[in-house]
């Protein structure tokens, strides 16, 4: 058989001979594809920084700053003579890891909350999606600021200030879900069927409603680098000099209009780069879950 | 009497209109032929998915995107609708032809008052003011028969009743003194003793505008009450017509057309069911992909399509249960 | 119509009770004492209490949220800590450029969506969907601060073309200063406002109403206007409401970028100076301005379709 004719039964989708996983999700969902690559290189940068670079993020050195890419600094240094390349990976450390917490938690309260809502209605409910009515109507970027301000600078303040605000997103779609769900003849078997209501909403509910959020997640975590990034390009979030892309952009701006893109285009890039390949993976899931948007 | 001094005002001569799905074209309609004069109702019926109400939306030139017409002609007052790229299409658009559409709950724009919606074409070609406009819009509002027009005329559509946003529709459809009006079962969407006033209507506007009208339905009863002659559609072809409706009721040519008026509820008789009327039409991706033979005449005014002794056990079939 | 209003502004005063209440608990969330915050490690004792006293901080949480109703109820938002001047006088300079920055970008978004959006409805070539995804793709996941900063340099340094930073002095000069901190913000929103008012551009043009008007022969561009814009609007006002929370926010970070004094550079110098009563304020005011944006749009959206008026 001539190879022509071997990629032709590939294509026509031979179940007899079906294409591997991967080749099957290159056909069918290449986003989720090309985003969990894109996305997966980067956190594999970030988890191995210490092999792939020598240097220490901090260490300053004046005998070399502003340098251009060089075998001795891959991307340059920066005007402390800082070596780019290590601030970036060190710097994707922080953020990414931050950035995922700061989805996590509102993810956990958000669907508990949400779930219980919906399942439970009534004061409960009343009380809930007020208190979210009154939090929306701060400006996400107000509000997380503020709140940093006000719980001071620090990893900490981030996390907790973006939870204060993002939990209501995972609490609606959750609750929506939930209502839908609780009203149909599916939650009546299993209560006749005599299992409890905790054990219906964490072991039934939770697990069918879950799609919708974790697809939400992806531009959640999008968000809340982009906060982040903000947070420390005002100096309100990670504090120099533990390098984040936020204060690194932060830092590169006087030389921006000098002419010296690199030292904030990188960090700049890393993050556009990143949010693509987030944005990819949302969409991706999106289809393979079925969601909705 | 009427067939010595015909002159079709719309002629549908062997059109042809192909779905694409996918990669693969399917005969939406193969060859449908019909006309109409000015003055005479013709019926237009068939199961659903026979192609009447897409016969329709051909003449008008609102196809979907997917559907295109392969072959055939449209002709107004002799006039080919279809051979100057659509021009003359969009002159005749609302001028020469209108269109009563099946749902008004839809078809009108909810957010334009029912007034405007029935005079816009009219008032924009000839250039009336607003005030000559909407006077114009409550004469042809009291002419489909709605009490105090003066206070509908402003109304949206959400705030009128089902038959009322019908005879808006309609109201928007003679605007123009239109030569050929195509109805799309303007009843099917519609209560039982609505059904009859807008029939009624149609009766009398038919008497008033001496427009021909094309009226499309399911419910041969509405044919038998109005209609001068009748067109009959299966699976996208024509396989029956007659410019004299009694003619064909009395014999009809044609076994499909014969289990047609086979079910029509009779109050004594065996009960029957219609093979047509049944689910059991071949679907668009099942239909006959040979091109469809021509119509033979069978009698004055009369066609019908050749068929074979296979169609006839085959519409015969369910004739009595 | 007034009887709509006035039942909107009835489910509208628990909303702002309650932003009023959180900005003031913002306060008392500070762990520690915002007066010992504010005057620093090394200030006396006695310096704190005197402060405490002064922001009322002495006193039961009750009675100081009671005083912080009335000071509002009275138009009272207390004194800067740092400018020595009351918080109302300063408000009423910093909202005109931050409303004036919100409304045209909100405007300019339109501008830009509205015809992509009706391009890629009806274009049946990948190149719509291509621009689409682009726009998506560069400006959801870019920071809007370095968006700004593009701005500045290849229209302003380079260019010349706008002023770098800055307000301007005659109304002209604000829409010419403000033109492209909006243009940053809306190409924030461009993609989202696209994307939905392209699906319902295609629901409009696939509607029975839109073959309804053609049937009556009508120009194109009326069957545009008037029946299928005109009912994709509705839609389209809903999704720029709900994007009225991040153009606020969004704001915040460009009105720092270009140096505008508005609410957002209002905010971030409390922020800078520790300047609780500034923060407080700015945070309540920018919460009230989105939840007056909205019922603006809810007034709009009973203009734009006739249906809600009767529920």
């Amino acid at each position: 058989m001539s190879e022509r004719e071997m990629t032709a039964t590939t294509a026509s989708g031979d179940i007899a001979r079906s294409p591997g996983p991967l080749k099957r999700l290159r056909r069918d969902n290449p986003q989720l594809l090309y985003g969990s690559l894109i996305v997966g290189v980067i956190v594999l940068m970030a988890l191995c920084a210490p092999l792939l670079t020598s240097y220490d993020p901090t260490a300053q050195d004046f005998m070399s700053t502003l340098q251009g890419p060089s075998a001795d600094h891959l991307l340059g240094t920066d005007n402390l003579g800082r070596d780019l390349w290590a601030r970036l990976l060190y710097g994707a450390r922080v953020d990414l890891f931050l950035a995922t917490i700061a989805v996590v938690l509102p993810f956990v309260i958000g669907s508990t909350l949400g779930a219980l809502c919906g399942y439970f209605g009534g004061w409960f409910d009343t009380i809930v999606m007020r208190i979210a009515d009154i939090v929306v109507a701060f400006p996400f970027y107000v509000l997380v600021i503020s709140l940093v301000f006000i719980l001071g600078n620090g990893v900490s303040s981030i996390i907790i200030a973006i939870s204060i605000v993002s939990w209501i997103a995972y609490a609606r779609i959750i609750r929506a879900e939930a209502m839908v769900l609780s009203s149909t003849n599916f939650m009546d078997a299993l209560h006749v069927g005599g299992l409890g209501v905790p054990r219906i909403i964490f072991r039934h509910l939770m697990p069918n409603v879950l799609s919708q959020g974790i697809v939400y997640a992806m531009s959640d975590i999008v968000a809340n680098i982009g906060v982040i990034v903000t947070l420390s390009y005002f100096g309100l979030g990670i504090v120099p000099p533990t390098p984040d892309w936020g204060n690194m952009m932060s830092e590169g701006q006087p030389f921006f209009a000098g002419g010296i893109y690199s030292l904030m285009l990188i960090p700049a890039v890393a993050v556009i780069v990143t949010s693509y390949g987030l944005s990819m993976i949302g969409d991706g899931l999106a289809t393979a879950l079925r969601v909705k948007r | 009497m009427q067939q010595a001094i015909k002159a079709d005002a719309l002629q549908i001569e062997g059109l042809s209109v192909a779905a694409q799905i996918g990669e693969k074209s399917y005969k939406a309609l193969d060859g449908v032929t019909l006309s109409v004069a000015r003055g005479e109702a013709r019926g237009l019926v068939g199961e659903s998915g026979s192609g009447k109400s897409l016969t329709l939306r051909a003449v008008m030139g609102l196809l979907p995107a997917n559907l295109t017409v392969t072959a055939g002609a449209i002709r107004f007052d002799g006039r080919d609708l279809l051979g100057d790229g659509g021009k003359l299409l969009h002159e005749v658009r609302g001028t020469g032809i209108s269109m009563v559409f099946q749902e008004p709950a839809v078809a009108l724009n909810p957010v334009m008052k029912v007034g405007r919606q029935i005079v816009d074409g009219v008032a924009w070609r000839r250039g009336l003011s607003g005030r000559q406009a909407k006077e114009l819009a409550v004469e042809l509002l009291a002419q489909v028969g709605i009490k105090d027009p003066a206070r509908w005329v402003d109304a949206y559509p959400h705030q009128l009743s089902g038959g009322m946003r019908q005879r808006v529709m309609i109201a928007s459809a003679i605007a123009s003194k239109p030569d050929v009006i195509l109805c799309d079962e303007p009843t099917t969407a519609l209560d039982v003793t609505i059904q009859a006033q807008i029939l009624a209507l149609f009766k009398a506007l038919k008497t008033d505008l001496g427009a021909g009208l094309l009226y499309v339905t399911h419910d041969l009863s509405v044919v038998a009450e109005f209609c001068d002659s009748l067109t009959v559609m299966y699976a996208g072809r024509t396989v029956e017509q007659s410019d004299d409706l009694g003619a064909l009721i009395a014999s009809p040519a044609h076994p499909y057309t014969r289990s047609l008026l086979a079910a029509v509820p009779r109050i004594r008789g065996p009960i029957r069911r219609l093979r047509g009327l049944s689910s059991s039409a071949p679907s668009l991706t099942e239909r006959d992909q040979k091109p469809a033979p021509a119509l033979v005449a069978c009698g004055p005014g009369r066609q019908v399509a050749p068929f074979t002794a296979e169609d006839e056990r085959f519409f015969a079939r369910d004739e009595e249960v | 119509m007034s009887r709509f209003l006035f039942r909107r502004l009835v489910l509208l005063v628990p909303v702002i009770l309650g932003t009023v209440t959180l900005t003031f608990l913002l306060m008392h969330l500070t762990p520690g004492d915002p007066a010992r915050t504010y005057l620093g490690e090394h200030a006396t004792p006695e310096a704190i209490a005197a402060l405490r006293q002064q922001w009322g901080l002495d006193q039961p949480l009750a009675i100081q949220y009671l005083h912080f109703l009335r000071d509002l109820v009275t138009g009272q938002l207390g004194e800067s800590m740092f400018f020595h001047e009351p918080i109302i006088d300063l408000l009423a300079t910093r909202l005109p450029p931050t409303l004036l920055l919100m409304l045209m970008s909100a405007v300019l978004s339109l501008i830009i969506a509205v015809p992509l959006a009706a391009w890629s409805a009806v274009s049946k070539s990948g190149l719509s969907d291509m621009v689409a995804r682009a726009l998506t793709a560069v400006f959801q996941g870019t920071p809007i601060f370095f968006i700004a900063t593009i701005f500045i340099l290849v229209f302003s340094i380079r260019l010349k073309i706008f002023p770098v930073a800055g307000y301007g002095n005659k109304p002209w000069d604000h829409v010419v200063s403000l033109f492209l901190p909006a243009l940053t913000l809306a190409l924030g929103i461009v993609p989202v406002l696209m994307r939905s008012l392209r699906t319902a551009l295609i629901d409009a043009l696939n509607s029975e109403y839109v073959n309804f008007a053609r049937a009556k022969g009508l120009r194109s561009r009326t069957v545009w206007l008037h029946y299928a814009l005109r009912n994709a609007s509705i839609s389209g006002l809903s999704i720029l409401s709900i994007q009225i929370g991040f153009l606020a926010g969004g704001s915040l970070v460009v009105e720092n970028v270009f140096a505008i004094p508005g609410m957002g550079t209002f905010l971030m110098k409390g922020i800078l100076n520790r300047d609780f009563p500034v923060v407080q304020a700015s945070a309540l005011v920018f919460a009230l301005l989105v939840l007056l944006v909205y019922l603006i749009t809810d007034i709009a959206y009973t203009l734009l379709d006739p249906r809600v008026r009767l529920k």
